[in-house]
Order: structure tokens, then sequence, then C-alpha cells
């Protein structure tokens, strides 16, 4: 407990010190925020576009919509923001400066994940919230402190979800060597979670929940949030499969560390 | 403080056949071989000892660094430092050592060094006032003033060595381990970090393992070398025995004439301390360590006309191969 509370202490430190050094390149800085958020607005005029003339998909709304694309946003926004280490493990394992991470005090995942930020992410993230606020108020839903406090944990636990599946793919890179490919394929998948799973047909909608589980970033939680269903599935759902993905990527990045040979010299 | 026991290191190679063929063929079966970095190596080190711990390239220094660091897990046999076992408490282990490896950078590249400082301060959870002295003390040895608020990938190697064995002491660890750490270095910030090492190694006491393939480094600062090569140790003793040991005929002193003349003739008293090998104007004397090159140039000068000396002592390799020859 002592430890997890160093990590928690320690991890701000890192980010703001890699936002620091991402500052230092104000011009890329601006022009990745900007981009940012007007990528995830082009995608959201899209579905506005179609709406105008469908008023409902498999019994939601345009607004219900809204809220899991904007859910979408944020925990994929807070993901980059905070994660974006882990897009580098393929370099580490090739170039053998994982051993650089091997001789501090501190457990290599916290490293790897800490170890840089994606300033862009918090453009998606900024917009994301404002698009589900926008939902929330022309639902006219009164949230109650219940599903309020449900939403917070759930924008923590969609951002794991994102890690820990991204987490997942980069270890790969102990065994291959072109991860890069494969975290791609994994963010255009990730792309099918700024939808409702429902209007998908069955088989998108099991990949989207057992096997990548996308659907628990934004389509479960929203679900419970906007009080389409009180089944505990779409609340419990989310927080387990949170906690398993993580558990998930603890393990696995475990077993790879194990069969690791620092590059010679 | 270091106790390392029948240490054995195996690295599994992929042997991959050439062309679209083989690519192919090693998707669904790859040759492997295995390479035996480290074989049962021995040492045990005290504490406050500085040894030289050297070899040819791929001889398994760094292997054996990293099996110390707890980088690597050994295949056999056994470590520990401090009374840790690295492979199994890295955690713990780490915050007992510091380790400079010249061919890679432990700070941030983008950042102040000074903000890696305090990263490393917050991650080693190091008391403000063993910061402060430390900080103090590092700045001063080392002469860090004027460069501490740039960035690092500003700085020249030089200043960014400097701040890597700063770095590497700043939770002052009882243990240190240097892979090259003046790999590159003029002579003038060489001579700054050797000065460096013999003070934290004198007055506090930290042990040092240093890896380095410049001799000078080890004269001037290992009393105790261990030489390792295909990864077996073969030799492990006192810097006096090794040089007794490589006093053979490793000296050279090479002259040009400018005439070409028969045969040069050394002085009586010289016989059977060299050999003589003339091609046209070039002369190559090869001499032991009885023989001073001095005595050998004074020799040739006052005989014969010569337009150029070049003297050459023996080169760590040349050490390392002769321990292995004999």
């Amino acid at each position: 407990m002592k430890r997890l509370i160093f990590y928690v202490k320690l991890y701000p430190y890192f980010v703001s010190r890699s936002v620091q050094a991402r500052m230092t390149y104000k011009a890329d800085f601006n022009l990745g925020v900007l981009a940012s958020m007007l990528m995830q607005a082009l995608g959201f005029v899209f579905i506005w576009a179609v709406f105008r003339e469908v008023p409902e998909m498999n019994g939601w709304t345009f607004d219900q919509m809204m809220f899991v694309y904007g859910m979408s946003a944020i925990c994929l926004g807070l993901n980059e923001f905070l994660f974006a280490g882990t897009w580098a493990v393929g370099g580490y394992v090739q170039e053998g400066s994982l051993d650089r991470l091997l001789l501090r005090p501190v457990s290599t995942m916290f490293s790897v994940m800490a170890a840089d930020v994606t300033l862009h992410g918090i453009g998606s993230a900024i917009f994301g919230l404002v698009i589900c606020v926008v939902s929330l108020v022309n639902l006219q839903l009164e949230l109650t402190l219940v599903t309020l406090l449900f939403w917070i944990v759930a924008m923590v636990c969609g951002t794991l979800v994102y890690f820990a599946i991204n987490m997942i793919c980069a270890t790969l890179a102990f065994w291959i060597t072109d991860t890069g490919s494969a975290m791609m394929l994994l963010q255009n998948v990730s792309e099918f979670s700024k939808y409702p799973t429902a209007i998908y047909q069955r088989f998108l909608q099991i990949i989207l929940s057992f096997v990548i589980p996308f659907a628990f970033t934004s389509y479960y939680p929203s679900v419970f949030v906007l009080g389409m269903s009180h089944n505990p599935i779409y609340w419990l759902g989310t927080i387990l499969a949170a906690v398993v993905l993580v558990l998930l990527s603890v393990l696995f990045w475990r077993y790879a560390l194990s069969k690791y040979q620092s590059a010679g010299g | 403080m270091i106790k390392v026991q029948n240490l054995s290191k195996d690295y599994v190679v992929k042997l991959k056949e050439k062309g679209l063929k083989g690519m192919a063929k090693s998707l669904i079966h790859t040759e492997k071989k295995i390479v035996h970095a480290v074989q049962n190596v021995n040492f045990s080190i005290g504490e406050g000892e500085l040894v030289g711990y050297i070899g040819p390239n791929g001889a398994g220094k760094s292997t054996t660094i990293k099996m110390l660091c707890g980088i690597l897990q050994p295949t056999g046999g056994s470590v520990s430092v401090c009374g840790i076992t690295p492979s199994k408490n890295r955690i713990q282990n780490a915050l007992n050592v510091g380790a400079v490896f010249g061919q890679k950078t432990q700070l941030w590249w983008d950042l102040p060094v000074r903000e890696t400082f305090e990263l490393l301060k917050r991650m080693y959870s190091i008391p403000d006032a063993v910061y402060q002295k430390n900080m103090k003390d590092f700045t001063e040895y080392l002469e860090l003033t004027g460069f501490v608020d740039q960035p690092v990938r500003q700085l020249s190697l030089g200043q960014r060595m400097r701040c890597e064995i700063a770095a590497s002491l700043l939770h002052s660890p009882k243990v240190l381990y240097l892979d090259e750490p003046t790999i590159g270095l003029d002579i003038n910030v060489k001579i700054k970090m050797r000065e460096f090492i013999k003070r934290i190694n004198a007055e506090r006491g930290v042990t040092i393992i240093l890896t380095t393939h410049d001799l000078q480094d080890i004269e001037e600062l290992a009393k105790r070398i261990i030489v390792i090569n295909h990864g077996t140790v073969g030799f492990d003793g006192s810097m006096k025995e090794l040089a007794a040991r490589y006093a053979g005929g490793q000296h050279t002193v090479s002259f040009t004439l400018d005439d070409e003349v028969e045969t040069i003739m050394l002085p009586e008293g010289m016989q059977g301390h060299y050999s003589l090998k003339k091609d046209g104007y070039h002369v190559t004397i090869t001499h032991d360590a009885a023989l001073p090159a001095s005595d050998i140039i004074t020799a040739v000068v006052t005989q014969y006309h010569i337009s150029d000396i070049d003297i050459k002592g023996p080169q760590i390799e040349d050490v390392v191969l002769e321990v292995y020859q004999q």
C-alpha cells in the first residue's frame, strides 16, 4: 500500500516533467492540440449528418449517441496524454535501453507508462467532456450523486482499459520486431468505441465486449449513466473490465521481462 | 560486499537464413545457437575496493555488470551484492548501487540536467540533507556550474558524462559500476573523471568496479585487476603482478632514418633485451621493461641521423592477449 502511494505521488511529477520536455517544442504542441480537436469534431460532424436523415438508430437518439462519442474521446484522450510511454516499448527492447529502466528502484512498467506524454490527448479529452455535457443538457438528465460518481470512476476505468489493451499489444515487442503497425491497427479498432455497440452486428458486439473490449470504455458505462438500463452488467462490467485487463497487462509484462535478454555490448 | 560464485550467462541467438526463402523458413522454425557469454566466473570484492574489470570487446564484461545490477538473470551460479541477490530483489539492489554506462545515457534528453537530478531524488526517496550535500560536493568536484540548467541534448559529451556520474551517485550508493566511463572523452575530461573517481573511492569508501579499454584509467585507478576473455576469468590480482606478466616484449620504439644504413648497432649492455627489425629507412626496436626507451633513443640518436621517432607502450589488448597466451 505504501508502495502504491509512492507511485501515485511520483506519477504526476513524471507527467509534469514530460509536459515540460514536450513544451520545448511549442508550435508542435499548439498544432497537435488543434489537430486532435479538429479530428474529433470532424468525426462528430459525420454522425450529426447521418442523424439529420435518421432520427433514431437501434433505439439510440442523437443526444444519447453524443454521450457515447464523448466518453470515448475522454478516455482515449486521457490514455494518450497520460500513458504515451507504451508506444516506445518496441524501441526500448530493440535498443536495449530497457536496461536503463531496470537500473531504477521503481517498477519497470511504471517507468514505461510514465516515460512520455502526448499533449494532443488533452485536446481530445476536453472535446469529449464538452460533448458529454451538451448531451446531458439536451437530454435534460439530472444526474444523481451515485451516477455522477460512477461517471468519474468510468472515465478512470475506460482510460485504464485503453491503456491495458495498448500495453498488452506493446509488450508483444519482446517477440515481434515491429509493434507499431499492430498498435495502429488497435487504434483503428478503437474507432468502434465511438458509437454504441448496440448498433453493430452481433459478431462485432462480441469482439468489442470480449476479445478487444473497447466497448467498456464508452458504451457500457454510458448506458448506466444515461439511465437506459439498471442491469449491473453495465456498471459492474465497466469496473471489472478495467481491473481484469490491468491485471492481465501486468502479468504479461512480468512474463515478458523474465524472458528479456538485453542487447549485447 | 560483492560475491560472485560460478556465475554463468548463456544467450540464445536465433540464426536466420538469408533471402526470402530463409525468411519464410524462419516463420516456421528458427535455428537457435547458444552463446556462453559468461562461464563460471568467481570473484569477491571487499568494501571500498576499486577494481578494474578488463577484457576485449565481447569478453563478457558488460554481461557480468548487468547481472550485478539485476538487469539480467544469470543462467547459473550466484551473485550477492551487499547481501542481496540482484536478480531476485532488483529494486532493493537498485537502491544500493549506482551505474554509469558510457555508451548509454541515463539522463532525460529534453530536460535540463537539474530536472533529472530532481526526478532521481524522488525516485530514490533521497533525504533533503543528503541531496543538498551531494549536489554541493559534485557540483564542486566535477565543475558542473554553468550547464546544470541546460537541456541534456545541448551538452557536450564531456559535460554529459560528468552529469552521468553525478546522477549515478546522488543517492549515495555503496557500490558503483562504471562501464567505460571515459570512452570518447578528451584528455582533460578524462583526468577530471579519474580524479573524481579516486576521490569518491577514498572519501566515501564507495566500492567501485570499472571496465575500460583505456590502460591509463586502469593504471591510475585500479589496485586490483580482473581480466576476462571469452567469458572466463584469466587473471585476478594486483596491477604489479599484471605488469610483471606483460613486461615481455610489448614496448616498441620506431625510427625513420635520414640515410639508409647497413646495420644498426646498439651498445653491448643492451644485448638480449631487444629485437630489431629494419625495413629500408624504417627501424622498429621491440624491447622489454628492463631496457628503458630513453636509453635506446639516446644510443640511436648519437650514432645516426633520424627524422622521426615513435614510442609505443603496451596496449590493454596486448596485455589481455599476453595473459591468455601464458
